[in-house]
Order: structure tokens, then sequence, then C-alpha cells
């Protein structure tokens, strides 16, 4: 499984492979929105799940996307965020992610999110 | 025994031994010394600090020493020092985001992350979640409200436009996506609002229609219109109970009848 981080610190993407230290999985780093719609559009990296942080420079991961949505309609993403507030969490469903990850996360959330899109629930 | 979270930033790589290093030198330079505390707090008369300061000049010895041999180091007054040194000192994380090696949210990810990994050791368990019987009021007021108001005229407009007669198969598609990510909103919102049943609703219907786009075989219009609009519905039902009731269990016969035919459609038990 391929799994596109795209956050503009560098320690969540550490913490991340860290916590999703599994057989298996394969991680591309990027920092920033634009960064990720070069990536998806530019490499071979074909990415099963998008991890996309909320709040970034340059291109924000809101506005991000439905821009990846628009030429990737079944991409998995899921929303990093510490807004924790449900219009803008069901307003970034509607615009195409998949599921969302409220930050600070621990381990038991990430794994849970990972093993329920392996099992095919999403 | 646990390690220190600046154990657990440095075994993880999260921050270089020179970067931690700096910032335990800036977190010292924050501490006031015992000396200070006891001044500006006016723990001790000035005379008495006095005493202690030139005793510790004439002996060459430490601060609490010197106060420890004229008898003015209790245990209790030790302890009242330590409590206003804590307060006192600039808290270590707000060091480190200052110098820029972490944000707030990546530090308040790593200490979630170390958190876990102490609950861990500790060999406590996953606790038992247990569903309320009546949510928090304002969560259910947004879930309703976001519901009404956001979620069902978009759901209502897709049931119109993939009842129009002359609907191309790439606008079904299109309307089909439209629906799938409805749906996965209304699952994030009951999610959130830890609506159990509303979500499994949702849950059903958004697999339902991942299914269907993700084979991109032939689809069944009438049937996509049935499941939206039972679904939705459903959903209805719930929403008014949570508006009514703030929970999903208040529902009349009429509405279980209309849960249980949802229930046979995707074959669910219970």
């Amino acid at each position: 499984m391929k799994i596109l981080i795209v956050d503009d610190s560098k320690s969540v993407h550490r913490l991340l492979e860290e916590m999703l230290d599994l057989p298996n999985l394969e991680f591309q780093h990027v920092y920033n929105g634009l960064e990720a719609i070069s990536a998806i559009k530019e490499t071979n990296f074909q990415a099963d799940l998008i991890l996309l942080d909320w709040e970034m420079p340059e291109l924000s991961g809101i506005d991000t996307l439905p821009i990846i949505i628009k030429n990737h309609p079944n991409q998995t993403i899921f929303m990093m965020t510490t807004k924790n507030s449900m219009p803008e969490i069901t307003d970034a469903m509607q615009k195409g992610a998949k599921d969302y990850i409220i930050k600070p996360f621990t381990k038991d959330i990430i794994i849970g999110k990972i093993n329920s899109l392996l099992e095919g629930e999403y | 025994m646990p390690k220190l979270f600046c154990e657990f930033l440095l075994d993880k790589k999260l921050i270089e031994p020179e970067q931690l290093l700096e910032a335990f030198i800036e977190h010292l330079s924050h501490i006031p010394s015992t000396a200070e505390i006891i001044y500006s707090l006016n723990m001790l008369s000035k005379n008495d600090l006095l005493e202690i300061l030139i005793h510790q000049q004439k002996e060459g010895m430490d601060f609490r020493s010197s106060a420890k041999s004229l008898g003015f180091w209790t245990y209790n007054f030790s302890q009242e020092v330590s409590k206003k040194i804590q307060s006192t000192h600039k808290p270590f994380g707000e060091i480190l985001i200052q110098k820029g090696y972490f944000n707030l949210d990546s530090l308040s990810t790593a200490f979630a992350h170390y958190t876990d990994i102490i609950n861990t050791l500790k060999g406590s368990s996953i606790k038992e979640i247990k569903i309320p019987e009546a949510h928090n009021p304002t969560l259910s007021n947004e879930y309703t409200a976001c519901f009404n108001n956001n979620i069902l005229p978009n759901i209502q407009k897709i049931i119109i436009a993939l009842k129009d007669e002359n609907i191309s198969a790439e606008n079904i598609k299109i309307e089909t996506r439209k629906a799938l990510a409805e749906f996965v909103a209304v699952r994030a919102a009951a999610n959130f609002l830890g609506a159990e049943y509303s979500q499994k609703v949702a849950n059903e219907v958004v697999k339902y229609f991942q299914k269907i786009i993700d084979n991109n075989g032939p689809i069944e219009l009438q049937k996509i219109i049935e499941i939206i609009d039972l679904a939705a519905q459903v959903l209805i039902h719930y929403c008014n109970c949570l508006k009514n009731f703030n929970n999903e269990i208040n529902l009349d016969e009429n509405q279980k009848i209309l849960i249980n035919k949802f229930n046979e459609t995707f074959r669910i038990k219970g």
C-alpha cells in the first residue's frame, strides 16, 4: 500500500512513518499542496491513500483536495486537521475526502483508519 | 522506567541532540535562582536573606546549603520554593516551538504518540466505547442543522438530476459520485457526534456506491435512486429523533418499519 503524506511539518512525517511501521507500506513525502499535485501528476507513485494536512503554506490541504479529486475522483484522501468542527469536516467530505483525522492523533487512531481502508470500509 | 518526553523525541529522531541541548540551555536561563524567588515572593525577611547570602559568600557554598546550615531550609520551605520555581519557569514545549524545532501541531502529535506509548507500557488496554444515551446537545444541533440545511438539499438535487429522463450514462456516474460524497459527509458528521445508527446507515450506502464506482460496470439507475431515497428517509428519521430527543432510539412504529426495510435491503442484522 502506498501512502502520500502531505504536511508542512517534517516531524509529522516522521511520526506517521513511526506509527505506521507495518509491512507493505510505502511512503512518499511532500510538504504542501502544490508539491502534492505535482507528485501525483509527475511521478509514478500512485498513492492508495493521501494523508492531507488541512493548513499548509503555498496551497492549503482544503484547497488542494478538490483539485486532486477533479483529476482523480477515485483517490482516497484523509484530511488531517486540528479543526474540530462538524461543518468544516463535512465540507471536506463533500469536497471528496473519505475521512478525517483530528490532530493530535494517536497510533490507535491512525492504525484503525488504515485497517478500515485495507478492509474495504471506504 | 518510562522514558521522558525529551528522550522519546531523541529516540524517534524528531529532534537533534544539539537542538535539544540548546532548548535545555534556554530553558535553564528562564529558571530564576532560588535567592531571586525567595526575594521576589518575600518568603524570608530581607535581613534573613542577606544573612544567608553573606554566609554563602564566606563559606563558598551554594545558596541552599547556606540556608540549611543557618536553619532556614526546612522541608516545607524547600517544597514551597520548588513549587514557586515550577510555576514561574517557561514551559519546555514553548521553547521547542519558539526555536522552530516544532510547531504546535507537530509537537502535540508527538506528545500524543508519546502518551500512547506510555499508556501501553503501563498496560492500559483500549477503553471500551460506550454508546451515549443522550448526545452532546450542541453537537446534536450542529448535526441536525448540517444535515437539514446542507446535506439533505444536496441529496434531493441529486435525486432530481438522476430522475431526469435524458440523463446520460456519464452524468449518472457524476451524480453517483456526488451522492457518495454526501453520504461520506453524513458518516463523518454522525461519527463526530457519536450517532452510531446514522453513521451505520451512511456507511452502508458509502460502501454500496463505492463498490459500484470501483466496478466501473453498468449502473442500475432505478436501484441507485431507490437506495438514495430510502437511506435519506431513514437518516431524516434519525435526525428528527436527535432533534426532538437527542438520541436515535425514540422512533415510532412506522419509522421502525422503514429502518427494517433499509436493514433488509443491506442485509443488516439487528
